[in-house]
């Protein structure tokens, strides 16, 4: 064993600038895998997390909403006849206390709140405006939308009449912490509400239009009696959501359950296409690194065929001489890969430090990952020179001297 | 078997290709004494290289049997045949062949790493005690390519004597040296014989050195054609018979001579 890995170290420090290109190559491969690989990773989280950090990745909801006109059998001939009046009904979850206890044990589940939600109209120094209004449990709506943390002014309370507003809405009616707006509900009804704090999250669709007020007032509101209009759910997994989502609706009848996944299908296609092109790149660069090794092995070999012949006519067994071979590949790997991390996590840093408002993680298992494939790369190319080495006749390698 | 043998070859065969059959070997016969210090001469292509690598277990023949030191060649495998080689035989070829990437020391030393795997101090020491000998004291941890021919060769020599062979075999040890070295070298490996007792087989083309020798074996296509102690002839009858063939010749013109 060590007789081998000192000719195959002697070798290597003997044709310096080969060790040292191929060396680099490896080096230059992994930090590329590396980079790549984690830009993608932390991309891809990023994008999920923009689309689900904060929104619920389960919604359980009435079995359907309340159909308030109808077609009906014409009563002559040519006519269409409609019945009842087109207005937006919020068909409530009656029994969602009984539900949340069921669910209550699950393990899996991060946040619950129970959540009216209604269009509105609102009204304020003249101006009108198209509202959703979400009556909420503060404490537990803010496990999803930790809009507490994300007040820009005022105080995270919706105690009274206040409620909290987006900063674009804010800004486009020209609403500040303790002015009063008008809200206008379909069925007709309306009262008067306080801004109590303005929130931003991120988002110019929900700044602009969504508004937070209690539960129980939002109830009144709608009139909806003592029922919310879903339950919204975050989960540990949420790549398990529409698992989840299947069993409960095995478990809990007469809801309607939705989960992320399915309301982002292209978004996760988008994903997985981009995570395949990823790997397709990283798969490449690990067959390069691959033939490169084993070509510069395979040329070396032949360099130190007399050398080899040599050794073998002095006692080196066929094991020993593919190992000298092996333990090249082996340490160029090793060392590659090393200079590699090395390389790939500085340029992480930089990353990190002067570009954009993406942040790469370090992923150590997944930089170890890559290391491991490519020593494991790089002594499988060593295979095929490392056999030649063993099945050469000494004889034909000291006459052609 | 006898005890003084050291090598018995046995009706050796070697051919090469299939449809046009190449014979480099023709039937050889043949067994070295140990201790026995004798040369190999023959025109190039009559098979000494062949019957050298065949009688040092490098090669197999194609019929025939090699028994070296008590061990038929044939009843192993190739890794005993290598750990075999190791311990029993020393080569020495026209290139010297050192790994270039070690030291003086180092090159010497490889048998031995080969046995055991790491270094050893007393091998060491048995390792400088041989280029001492062979007159390299002042270039042990000299690169092995920063050496002369002549050096290298020297090297190469004492690479072949650190297990202790009890036999050394040597194709054109000196076919690349000049005279002076040639001479050196010869005498070097005459030393190592009187004073160890190591058998030495040396193909050569070099008549000085064949003369010198105990025994001389001539082959030509493949066959031994004479084979003779040189303390059997005078000094001058040896000179001439060791011309290409000549030893027959003369042989023939003597007879001849006789009949009439």
């Amino acid at each position: 064993m060590l007789f081998e890995l000192k000719i195959a170290l002697r070798f290597m420090r003997g044709g310096r600038a080969q060790t040292v290109f191929i060396a680099s190559g490896i080096a230059i491969g992994v930090a590329v895998m590396i980079f790549l690989g984690l830009l993608i990773t932390s991309l891809q989280a990023s994008l999920v997390d923009q689309t689900i950090g904060n929104s619920a990745h389960i919604t359980l909801r009435a079995p359907q909403d309340l159909i308030t006109r109808r077609l009906e059998e014409p009563e002559k001939e040519g006519q269409i006849l409609l019945r009842g009046n087109d207005t937006n009904v919020v068909r409530s979850l009656d029994n969602w206390t009984q539900i949340s206890r069921l669910l209550a044990d699950d393990p899996r589940i991060t946040a619950l709140s129970p959540s009216v939600q209604g269009t509105a109209f609102l009204r304020s120094g003249g101006k009108d405006r198209s509202v959703q209004m979400k009556g909420v449990d503060l404490q537990k709506a803010d496990a999803i939308y930790e809009v507490s943390g994300r007040l820009t002014e005022g105080s995270p309370s919706l105690d009274g009449s206040y409620v909290l507003i987006g900063t674009d809405l804010a800004h486009d009616l020209d609403l500040a912490v303790g002015d009063a707006l008008n809200i206008l509900v379909p069925s007709g009804e309306s009262t008067r509400l306080l801004v109590g704090g303005i929130f931003d999250l991120e988002s110019e669709a929900v700044n602009a239009s969504l508004i937070f007020m209690d539960l129980s007032r939002a109830q009144k509101l709608f009139n909806i009696g003592n029922g919310v209009s879903e339950l919204e759910i975050q989960v540990r997994k949420p790549f398990d959501a529409d698992l989840i989502a299947r069993e409960w609706s095995g478990l809990i009848s007469d809801v309607r359950i939705q989960n992320w996944k399915d309301q982002n299908a292209q978004l996760l296609s988008a994903l997985s296409s981009q995570g395949s092109s990823s790997y397709t790149i990283q798969f490449f660069v690990i067959l390069s690194i691959t033939f490169g090794i084993s070509s510069v092995l395979a040329v070396s070999v032949v360099q130190k065929s007399k050398e080899i012949g040599i050794m073998k006519a002095m006692g080196v067994t066929k094991k020993s001489a593919r190992r000298i071979f092996v333990y090249q590949g082996l340490i160029l790997g090793v060392a590659g890969a090393a200079v590699g991390i090395v390389l790939g996590v500085l340029l992480l840093f930089f990353f990190n430090r002067f570009a954009g408002s993406l942040t790469i993680n370090y992923n150590f298992a997944q930089i170890a990952g890559v290391a491991l494939i490519a020593v494991a790369a790089s002594t499988l190319a060593s295979v095929i020179p490392a056999r030649r080495s063993a099945e050469m006749n000494p004889m034909e390698a000291i006459k052609n001297g | 078997m006898d005890n003084s043998i050291l090598v018995q070859a046995r009706e050796l065969y070697k051919e090469y290709g299939t449809t046009v059959v190449t014979r480099a070997l023709d039937g050889v016969s043949l067994s070295l004494n140990k201790g026995e210090f004798s040369s190999i001469i023959g025109q190039s292509g009559s098979g000494k290289s062949t019957l050298l690598n065949m009688l040092g277990a490098l090669d197999q023949p194609t019929r025939g049997s090699v028994v070296i030191d008590g061990l038929d060649l044939s009843s192993v495998d190739d890794d005993q045949v290598a750990s075999f080689r190791n311990k029993t035989i020393g080569f020495i070829f026209q290139f010297h062949y050192l790994l270039t990437d070690f030291t003086a020391l180092e090159n010497v030393l490889i048998p031995t790493w080969i046995q055991s795997g790491v270094a050893d101090r007393h091998r060491e020491n048995r390792a400088k005690e041989l280029l001492e000998i062979v007159g390299l004291q002042d270039r042990i941890h000299n690169p092995a390519n920063n050496l002369s021919g002549g050096q290298q060769q020297r090297v190469a020599i004492a690479r072949a004597l650190i297990n202790d062979p009890k036999l050394v075999l040597a194709d054109e040890p000196t076919g690349n040296l000049d005279s002076d070295s040639t001479e050196q070298v010869y005498e070097l490996l005459r030393k190592i014989n009187q004073e160890s007792g190591t058998a030495f087989t040396i193909v050569t083309h070099d008549r000085h050195i064949a003369e010198k020798s105990d025994r001389v074996i001539e082959m030509k296509d493949g066959k031994i054609i004479d084979d003779y102690l040189t303390s059997q002839k005078s000094a001058s009858e040896l000179w001439q018979c060791l011309g290409p063939g000549n030893c027959k010749l003369l042989r023939q013109l003597a007879a001849e001579a006789e009949r009439r």
